[in-house]
């Protein structure tokens, strides 16, 4: 790339973190009156009140768009009394909208097409490092400025972006009632349109702890493997918060994901889908849900709360009974057994090299 | 072509019956071209004719203190799995290793001869309470319909088990059970449906249905495969569930199945290994596993988790 390009390049960055800076968000939040929830004052173990939100991705040109709408899913389960709001995958790339010209696609328009334009050697990990800064500027202000201001734990669902190595990593975080960051997680399997895209998986599960349990937030397709679930049960974590992003919704296929891994691992789960018509050509749809083992479950069907649908905005409530959970894990009729060395004997074999010769 | 057997435990009380019934089934089934069959859990009780007993743990041990039991059992599947010219899973029996009481499921090949036991790894509180033992192996076998693994029992709600088994080959997995009623659709969602989803494999399903040892049975035989690849993307080969993602609840034409009842007739069923090709190129699960994140924490993890 020529000087010139570059230059060009860095002062279009300046201007769209000008554009997006956090002294505008912070004021236009001002402007809203809020009030804290109040709903962390008195924590009950036995009543943890959680709520999903179902959002759509559309591309904003104007950054307070993404706040407005991020503000009004926290202010929704705020007036049904959630202590912690949880937000799908991919919960920034409506800021792919601040470059120009993307907001002008016709309808259609695939991504992949549209980085043909921009040349042969454009992945769309590129795209997300490139706009990383002002990405990251504008959803870690926009979440740390309604957790505190509500005061609310939000996971704020993920975020592709850059890390300091360069590394395009989609990560979700979890901001605490005063606004700090309490944990972060990287997508640890990705889908194979990911891996095409240039993303990279994350190598870390971790659990954080919080007054309202332990909580853990791997990302969407994580989701489709028991070991994620199975660590994190065995690391202690009790909430499991899935942001995801699905294009196809139909009662089986949503059946693949966390309510499966809910039940075999004993933890409450909750999943926030990102839903969008015509993406970049994709069509995204899920249904927001807050799951627990059955035995807890009203119906028995592992179900406490669903989205009424899988293409609309909506907020998902229900309130975890973390005790319950506590007394299933010791006293579940099925689930909770151990084969510890049976799992010696395969676990490192099966996990470490190729698949072995059957016998026969 | 693969098959599932039936047994309903209100009908087949005595070893003559059993021995009616199989013959019956699998000629059925041989007639319409399975060359593998799966028998539903506790075929090794009913087999006895100890369905009457009082309780179960007793039923089994009347069971083993019966010196010919065990020939007996092993005889007659032998023969059906020769003389239909089929490998058949003869559900599961219990067999004594020295102090440990261990719940297998044996199958035949064609010929006749065992191709292998495999134990259950993985024990209910119940179960436990019974003073079974779990297994320590997890075998595949290579059969001229694919590689198959076993997952007996309460096995089938441990997904380690089915995992091992795949990543080690498997490419259908059979599960025979017994699992006392009412149990809901939703706990076989939760077992076998989704490990089939989770490994990309086909899998057979049978458990018993009706009265034995002082228990009643939820029957239910399935024959599931990754979603892609099933009939409407339900991840059901056979039977088709309802539409709005129910159990099948009626029996109609259409449907000779219902949720909680062995089917009345044989569940047979072709399995299209090219369309599950498709499926496994085109998202390759195993392909995206962590293994570096898998390598670094287990199996000492569960030692951790053990002692928290």
């Amino acid at each position: 790339m020529s000087y010139w390009n570059r230059l060009k390049e860095k002062a279009f960055l300046q201007y769209l973190q000008w554009k997006t800076r956090p002294a505008l968000i912070r004021r236009y939040l001002d402007g809203k009156g809020i009030k804290p929830a109040g709903t962390l004052r008195a924590i009950n173990s036995r009543q943890v009140r959680a709520a999903a939100a179902q959002v759509e991705l559309r591309l904003v040109q104007d950054p307070l768009a993404y706040v407005e709408q991020m503000y009004q899913h926290v202010q929704a389960a705020v007036e049904q009394g959630a202590q912690l709001v949880t937000f799908p995958e991919d919960n920034a790339t409506h800021l792919l909208g601040l470059l120009p010209g993307l907001g002008d696609l016709p309808p259609g328009a695939t991504l992949t097409a549209t980085l043909n334009e921009l040349g042969p050697d454009v992945k769309v990990a590129d795209i997300f490092a490139y706009l990383t800064p002002v990405s990251r500027s504008v959803y870690f202000t926009t979440f740390a400025e309604l957790a505190r201001r509500f005061e609310l734990f939000v996971m704020a669902g993920s975020i592709v972006a850059a890390n300091d190595q360069g590394r395009v990593i989609n990560t979700a975080y979890l901001f605490g009632p005063d606004g700090q960051l309490v944990g972060a997680q990287e997508k640890l399997h990705l889908l194979p349109l990911e891996a095409e895209w240039g993303l990279v998986p994350g190598n870390e599960l971790r659990v954080c702890p919080s007054p309202l349990g332990k909580l853990a937030m791997p990302v969407c397709m994580d989701a489709t493997y028991f070991e994620t679930f199975r660590l994190l049960s065995l690391m202690g974590a009790e909430i499991v918060m899935i942001p995801s992003a699905d294009v196809v919704y139909t009662h089986w296929k949503a059946l693949r994901g966390i309510w499966p891994r809910v039940q075999e691992s004993l933890v409450y789960g909750i999943k926030s889908a990102l839903i969008a018509r015509d993406f970049f050509g994709l069509n995204l749809a899920g249904k927001s849900c807050i799951c627990a083992p059955m035995e807890l479950t009203p119906q028995g069907d592992g179900m406490l709360a669903e989205a009424q649908s899988h293409d609309r905005e909506e907020v998902v409530v229900a309130d975890m009974d973390l005790e319950a959970l506590r007394d299933l894990r010791t006293s579940s009729r099925l689930w909770g057994d151990l084969n510890l060395a049976l799992y010696k004997r395969y676990l490192p074999g099966v996990y470490g090299g190729p698949a072995a010769q059957p016998k026969g | 072509m693969v098959g599932c057997l039936g047994l309903d435990l209100c009908t087949v009380k005595t070893a003559d019956h059993y021995r009616h019934w199989l013959a019956n089934g699998l000629a059925l089934l041989a007639d319409r071209g399975a060359r593998l069959v799966l028998l539903p859990g506790g075929t090794g009780l009913a087999m006895n004719g100890t369905a009457g007993t009082a309780d179960f743990p007793s039923a089994v041990r009347e069971m083993l203190d019966n010196p010919d039991a065990s020939n007996r059992y092993h005889d007659l599947h032998s023969q059906m799995a020769k003389r239909f010219k089929l490998f058949l899973a003869a559900g599961t029996t219990w067999v004594r290793q020295g102090d440990r009481l261990l719940h297998i499921a044996p199958v035949y090949q064609p010929d006749g001869t065992l191709l292998g036991e495999q134990a259950q790894t993985h024990l209910s509180r119940m179960e436990q309470q019974w003073g079974w033992a779990r297994g320590a192996d997890l075998a595949v076998w290579s059969t001229e319909i694919g590689p198959i693994g076993l997952v007996v029992g309460t096995d089938v709600w441990y997904p380690e088990v089915s995992r091992i088994l795949t990543l080690q080959g498997a490419m259908m997995l059979l599960a025979p059970a017994m699992v006392p009623a009412p149990a809901g659709f939703h706990l076989t969602l939760a077992g076998m449906w989704q490990e089939v989803q989770q490994n990309q494999v086909f899998a057979l399903e049978n458990w018993p249905g009706g009265p034995m040892a002082g228990e009643d049975w939820c029957g239910w035989s399935a024959i599931y495969g990754p979603c892609e690849a099933t009939p409407g993307e339900t991840g059901f080969v056979a039977p088709i569930p309802q539409a709005d993602g129910g159990p099948p609840l009626h029996r109609n034409d259409a449907s000779p199945f219902r949720w909680g009842e062995p089917p009345p007739q044989p569940l047979a069923a072709e399995l299209d290994f090219t369309v599950h090709r498709q499926v496994v190129d085109s998202y390759p699960i195993f392909q995206h596993l962590n293994r570096p994140l898998y390598r670094r924490h287990f199996p000492h993890i569960y030692q951790a988790g053990d002692q928290r």
